[in-house]
């Protein structure tokens, strides 16, 4: 496929897999990293900023320079942007006056907003948006009551939180599993993963109308059907947010989606992401045994440590639920559970090594044949 | 140190015996006798302990056996810390390089006042007023190096400071549309702090359009504040600020309800009376938000240090007067307006400390530093008139001991983690010492105006403990008379 010329705006952190991963996605090829002044990247190499290898491409602050010189935006998430000037809605009117085609990756909130897009979509402007339509799999849903058996071993990726380099884990073990030879179906924590070749995940998991069971049965359709057309060699499910709470008010909803998962796919092997920590043995152990009984019986393939850490001294201070995000290694891996890989996201090959555990678990899966 | 006695600090009330259990940051009742046993044992150093003198047999046996037992459900252990370390200290560098929090630029070491316990009055060591200004570029730099090294930051907040900061309005106004420009996409605020005696309708207008919270100087009544805040020809300053305050609330009366708070400082001249009523009273701004704080000694030249005088005895008795009236408070005999709101933020600070914020703990880590220090650079980075970097405003800008770095160098990641990690000039007195987790000392309690001071530190143990124990004290007292705290803070 030809590769188009890209500018990403607003660029930040969370953007970087971009341009990591540009291989795996489409037709994008990142060129231009534009960022908010006050977001402080002006002028930081764009793959550097979380430690990685620089790519030479600088962000700017100029979009109209940049824009000129594309083939197509990506107009990435707003949600830490804040004020007008400069927005989605100044975006997609930019974007509009250049002519550019663009990919939105999480949808308008304001009417503002919804207007501008509907005029770039009257203008055939929108070459991509992370709008999916599950009403197929809810009515689907409705019309059972149980879950189907999935034939395909699952392996599922959570974290400890947000920011536990799950995103990063997903793309990494995908990539290899593809070069190992394996046909991978996969469901991704972000809303765009369709991007990179694989399934968002669902947005009805996170909807207020279908009540927990409803939820969980839509899941299992919503992977059955995928399976269905798909027939892979594994399904990898990666769940968004927490798995369990880690402050009072910093609850992660409990770890009630990774439960509601669980019980509609019963996974087989789980990577568990863990905040950045000098962690003992005992607790490895604990985790494993945790995930086992939450995670209806799962196995835990490895643990990996995370670039992000919890200012447990921010929380006492003032009830602040701070990460700090780091681009190097500041905690070793001292203590390592004794049968499980611990590995730290700043590792070399640490997605290689990730991906010989989950292989490691899928070799005993379905040795005998059997209907 | 022994280290098989239990890390502990036994203290007592009116009504009771207690023990701070320093590991899990406990604090456990005990009975006269198991106190008299553990002091005991604490003074023979960990011996193994027989008889005790005021303590039959049957009492030793029975404190032994309770010890036992609460030793056994993981209290009262001996745990020493190892190594005297900041839990930050891993990670300073990163936080450095992406998480600042705040930024305070000093417009100008320039003032129209002499107040006389102003650290640049000449009272205080190394440091006094000059006319200099801050250039833009110097600011306009700053601003930058924070940008820059705030991008996980969600809240960039600016402030201005002097001397009196309004003395450069000029270049305020030019760096607020600075800020404007370069903070783009993130939210930002501005806070400054003046004598309030330059305000005038055009300085109105512009807090009003940049939303600044502004803290004015105001010492209490007109008999107060003009006994130190003067003009250099020595006239009180009181009328020329509420004048001020006056114009500000007929121009902008939301804005002063709202942005504009006041900065009491205050010292045992002060009839504390007069000046917890003035604010109570306060007619300009209703509820204003007021931080009051005693004069800062650190750094004070010794002669000016504060002698007790027959007459600073008024100040006492009127604290006294006002925090009796809000034990009766508590109880339910007098109404909130009634009670000094200076005493009530106070014994609100206590209660987040002793009761929110004081979590129970397995044990004290190996590697540990008592509280006090903050994130050098990171919580207030404190820019002088010439651009060099100081952890915040409070410390001595002249002493090169607490410099931090300058705009052109940027932070000294070396010289931040000595003044985060202050606990080890004193390492030895700071691993044994019980009041840790309570301790406020930082480098302004170390520097002596040349270097870090380790028996300079040392000097201040005694009072930091002596506040540790008194609010151990306090909250345990209030739970023996079942004083309830939700009267006093909801």
């Amino acid at each position: 496929m030809e590769k188009k010329a890209t500018t990403i705006y607003p660029y930040s952190k969370d953007d970087i897999q971009l341009f990591r991963y540009a291989k795996l996605i489409g037709d994008i090829q990142p060129v231009y990293a534009v960022s908010p002044p006050g977001w402080g990247l002006i002028g930081k190499d764009a793959t550097a900023i979380d430690g990685g290898k620089p790519s030479g491409i600088v962000i700017t602050e100029n979009l109209d320079s940049a824009l000129q010189n594309s083939e197509l935006l990506v107009i990435a998430s707003f949600e830490h942007y804040v004020g007008e000037e400069g927005g989605l809605k100044d975006t997609l009117e930019t974007a509009i006056r250049y002519k550019k085609p663009f990919i939105l990756l999480s949808p308008p909130q304001t009417p503002e907003e919804q207007i501008a897009l509907e005029t770039a979509k009257q203008l055939g402007l929108l070459h991509w948006s992370s709008e999916q339509d599950y009403q197929n799999i809810i009515a689907l849903a409705s019309e059972k009551d149980y879950c189907d058996d999935l034939k395909s071993p699952v392996t599922i990726i959570v974290g400890q939180g947000p920011y536990t380099s799950k995103f990063e884990t997903q793309l990494g073990v995908r990539q290899e599993l593809i070069k190992r030879g394996y046909k991978v179906s996969q469901i991704g924590s972000r809303p765009y993963c369709e991007l990179f070749g694989f399934h968002s995940f669902p947005s009805f998991m996170f909807s207020r109308e279908l009540d927990e069971t409803q939820k969980i049965i839509a899941f299992n359709q919503f992977i059955k059907q995928i399976e269905n057309e798909e027939e892979p060699d594994l399904i990898i499910v990666c769940v968004p947010g927490g798995i369990m709470p880690v402050f009072e008010k910093a609850h992660n909803n409990f770890g009630i989606l990774h439960v509601e998962v669980s019980a509609a796919i019963e996974p087989d092997s789980v990577i568990y992401n863990l905040y950045s920590n000098e962690y003992s043995t005992l607790f490895y152990e604990k985790s494993a045994e945790m995930m086992h009984y939450r995670l209806n019986h799962v196995k835990t393939n490895c643990f990996i440590m995370s670039g992000s850490w919890i200012d447990y001294g921010a929380y006492q201070e003032n009830k602040e639920f701070r990460i700090i995000k780091f681009d190097k290694p500041y905690n070793k891996i001292i203590e390592k559970p004794e049968e499980v890989p611990s590995l730290s996201i700043f590792e070399k090959n640490v997605f290689e090594k990730a991906t010989d555990a989950v292989v490691a678990v899928l070799e005993g899966y379905n040795l005998v044949d059997h209907y | 140190m022994n280290s098989s006695i239990p890390f502990i600090h036994p203290f007592r009330t009116l009504g009771g015996y207690y023990l701070f259990d320093v590991n899990t940051n406990a604090i456990l009742p005990v009975t006269k006798e198991t106190y008299i046993y553990l002091e005991y044992q604490l003074a023979g150093n960990g011996k193994q302990i027989v008889e005790v003198p005021v303590l039959s047999c049957e009492e030793v046996q029975i404190a032994q056996e309770w010890i036992k037992n609460v030793q056994e459900q993981g209290f009262l252990s001996s745990k020493r810390i190892k190594k005297i370390q900041h839990y930050i200290d891993p990670y300073l560098e990163g936080i450095l390089e992406n998480y600042m929090g705040h930024i305070i630029l000093q417009v100008t070491q320039s003032c129209n006042l002499r107040c006389k316990y102003c650290t640049f009055s000449g009272s205080y060591l190394n440091r006094s007023h000059s006319e200099l200004m801050m250039s833009e570029e110097t600011a306009k730099k700053s601003i930058d190096f924070y940008i820059d090294h705030s991008s996980e930051t969600p809240h960039l907040t600016f402030g201005f400071y002097g001397g009196e900061p309004f003395l450069n309005f000029d270049l305020i106004k030019r760096l607020t549309l600075y800020v404007k420009q370069k903070a783009r996409g993130k939210k930002y605020g501005f806070f400054m702090t003046t004598n309030g005696t330059i305000i005038n309708e055009e300085i109105v207008q512009f807090l009003v359009d940049n939303d600044v919270n502004l803290f004015v100087s105001l010492d209490g009544p007109k008999e107060v504040h003009d006994r130190n805040r003067c003009f250099v020809s020595g006239r009180g300053s009181y009328d020329v600020v509420m004048k001020n305050i006056e114009l500000a609330k007929k121009l902008a009366p939301e804005y002063v309800a709202k942005k504009i708070g006041f900065n009491a400082v205050f010292n045992s001249e002060t009839p504390f009376c007069s000046l917890s009523r003035f604010f109570t009273d306060f007619e300009a701004i209703k509820d204003p938000l007021i931080l009051a704080t005693h004069q800062n000694e650190y750094s004070l030249k010794e002669v000016e240090k504060r002698v007790l005088k027959p007459e600073d005895l008024q100040h006492y008795d009127d604290l006294g007067y006002e925090i009796y009236k809000n034990m009766l408070y508590r109880n339910g005999r007098l109404e909130r307006q009634d009670i000094s709101k200076i005493v009530l933020n106070w014994e609100e600070r206590d209660r987040l400390e002793m009761e929110e914020n004081r979590k129970l703990a397995i044990e004290v880590p190996d590697n540990y530093h008592p509280a006090g220090p903050c994130i050098p650079g990171a919580r207030r980075l404190f820019v002088t008139v010439n651009g060099d970097m100081y952890p915040c405003e409070r410390v001595s800008e002249t002493s090169g001991a607490c410099k931090l770095g300058s705009h052109d160098t940027g932070i000294d990641l070396e010289r931040a983690k000595e003044f985060l990690n202050i606990g080890c000039l004193t390492e030895e007195e700071c691993k044994n010492c019980w009041a840790g987790r309570f301790c406020s000392a930082c480098i302004a309690c170390a520097d002596n105006g040349e270097k870090m001071d380790k028996n300079l530190k040392l000097s201040y143990c005694k009072m930091f403990k002596e506040n540790a124990e008194a609010k151990l004290k306090k909250y345990c007292s209030f739970k023996e008379f079942n004083i309830s705290t939700e009267r006093q803070y909801n």
